[in-house]
């Protein structure tokens, strides 16, 4: 009775009397349980709390004092900080570490009556495209155990593809949203840089990463993205602007409308298979009234190169903190300098010790105006270019992935390959677009994907697209095995 | 360019991290292929570059706020404690 609900089932669920909070809460801590010894997707599981939050929730509802997300299950990144609960991070330097706070984004979701499940698997400290490189194993991809789930925020991308929860948030830096909610078939939102506190994410790169949720409807993420939003004194970077309703999508809500695709897309790298569903996908939405455009932004495949010079930089600074001394794991040595490189080489994982590196390395004198500036400088030109391209289009569309989920193991040892993986999705990041991947259809039984990029601060717009083309495309479906 | 050991050596010791001469040579050539491909920005013209105009600065009014989390439970989270200071190992 309970299989595959969204938010919005729930909450009627709850509101027709059909069950409470405690039996949900109930039935996905079973799913966990049961699911997620193969799956993989939880670092750490609250039974305990979560249920004792359900009761609570039964009686706030039974008295109809229900909050706007009363009983709502979630399941938390490992990388949001929940005051009292573990936060790892998915790396070993953090393994013991307890967070002192929670985030703005978690504060909202208990105001708003949330219940929080668990922490979900991730690539270490979100550097990855595919969560195996977790301290703490690899998730598997629910609709193939042998595939990787895509990452970084793979264990919430298959928390809700498995039906341990429904809804759940991840963080995107390059991707790390939208490129597993692809490879899991659900759906995955970033908002416009600047929307959503980042204070209590445990940062990667700072000027890039992006709270988000994850879901099985476009109205849910729509939900769950207004109740995070907004200015928040402890981050500066965000902005003080009201989301826009999402209101009713009219059937002909296409007609009239300007799709573009950048034609430079669709030349390289991207899988035959990949390519034939977006074409499809783009008729579909043809079809339904939209003019479908191509549009020229020559220096959008630039936006790769950039993302990892920007990346690697911002990496090597704010994982320089990590050296045992103020909180996480600290390694035996005689000497304090030596304590520190016992900690951090035991404490860092591959991709976390290469990105630290490769960033010295670009911050270092003599090349940082080469590499480091010239990124940013690459990286506004490549903002001004999209700026301009939405002049003429309403919303930009790609694959969110140039392929379906790979196999496990398939990319570990070539980092260059996995970071192609972010091809499409990283411009947004550089942009600060909002951006949304929707299950399109299949490729050899595994889900494809579909992004919108809107315009920075045009949240609801990107969202409003997405919705249209969800009801052509179909809603995401539980993995068929 | 193309990383030698030494380079890598360098920038692990920046880095605060120690490697095995296979990690060495493996970092050496990973390092070198990443490079070579994020090199393509170096060919962008952007002299005539302005920056962005929607970035602005923002600031807050001083005001003190109460405390997000206790003393006791910022240092609960250090590895080491010794009478309300995190400990450190002498710097020799």
């Amino acid at each position: 009775m309970l299989e595959w609900k969204t938010l919005h089932d729930i909450r009627e669920g709850y509101k027709n009397k059909i069950y409470k909070p405690s039996e949900v809460v109930g039935y996905y801590l079973d799913r966990i349980e049961k699911r997620n010894p193969e799956i993989n997707a939880f670092i750490s599981i609250f039974s305990e709390r979560a249920l004792r939050e359900a009761r609570m929730a039964d009686e706030r509802i039974e008295k109809k004092q229900g909050r706007v997300l009363e009983g709502i299950p979630v399941a938390l990144k490992d990388n949001i900080l929940v005051a009292g609960e573990k936060a790892t991070a998915g790396s070993n330097i953090l393994q013991t570490y307890t967070a002192a706070y929670s985030a703005t984004v978690v504060k909202k979701l208990q105001d708003a009556g949330a219940i929080i499940l668990g922490k979900t698997n991730l690539d270490e400290f979100a550097m990855g495209g595919s969560t195996e490189f977790s301290a703490f194993g690899p998730t598997k991809n629910p609709h193939d155990i042998t595939k990787v789930p895509g990452g970084s925020s793979g264990g919430s991308a298959a928390a809700v593809s498995d039906d341990m929860c429904a809804v759940s948030f991840g963080s995107d830096t390059g991707g790390s949203i939208r490129q597993p909610a692809s490879f899991c078939g659900v759906v995955g939102f970033k908002p416009t840089y600047g929307r959503v506190s980042r204070y209590g994410l445990i940062a990667m790169a700072s000027s890039l990463d992006q709270i988000g949720p994850f879901s099985r409807s476009v109205q849910d993420a729509y939900e769950l993205f207004a109740l995070i939003a907004g200015n928040d004194p402890y981050d500066a970077t965000t902005v003080e602007a009201p989301v826009a309703p999402l209101g009713e999508i009219p059937t002909d809500f296409l007609k009239g409308k300007t799709i573009g695709y950048a034609t430079s897309f669709l030349e390289s790298g991207l899988d035959e298979e990949v390519k034939k569903v977006f074409v499809q996908n783009l008729d579909a939405l043809k079809t339904a009234g939209a003019t479908i455009i191509e549009i020229d932004i020559p220096k959008i495949q630039l936006s790769l190169p950039v993302y990892y010079l920007i990346v690697t930089s911002e990496v090597s600074s704010n994982l320089a903190r990590f050296d045992g001394v103020r909180y996480g794991t600290r390694s035996k040595a005689d000497e304090l300098i030596e304590q520190y490189i016992a900690t951090r080489t035991d404490g860092f994982g591959d991709e976390a010790k290469r990105r630290i590196m490769l960033g010295a390395f670009t911050l270092s004198a003599g090349y940082r105006d080469k590499y480091y500036k010239q990124a940013l400088k690459v990286k506004d030109r490549i903002r001004t270019e999209l700026l301009t391209a939405f002049a003429s289009i309403d919303v930009l569309v790609s694959p969110t992935s140039p392929t379906a989920a790979f196999d496990l193991g398939a990319k570990l040892e070539d980092p260059l390959t996995m970071y192609l993986s972010d091809l499409f999705t990283v411009p947004a990041n550089i942009g600060g677009l909002p951006a949304i991947s929707i299950p399109s259809g299949m490729v050899r039984s595994l889900p494809a994907g579909f992004q919108f990029m809107g315009k920075p601060m045009d949240d609801t717009a990107v969202l409003q697209f997405a919705s249209a083309a969800e009801k052509i495309f179909g809603l995401p479906t539980a993995p068929s095995r | 360019m193309r990383f030698q050991d030494e380079d890598i050596q360098k920038l692990a010791a920046l880095s605060r991290i120690k490697l095995s001469p296979q990690e060495v040579a493996k970092y050496r050539d990973q390092l070198t292929s990443i490079l070579e491909y994020v090199d393509q920005i170096a060919r962008v013209d952007v002299s005539n570059e302005t920056p962005v105009k929607d970035v602005q600065g923002v600031f807050r009014d001083d005001i003190k706020t109460p405390p997000e989390a206790s003393k006791e439970d910022l240092m609960n989270a250090a590895p080491e404690t010794d009478d309300g200071h995190v400990s450190v190992l002498n710097v020799k």
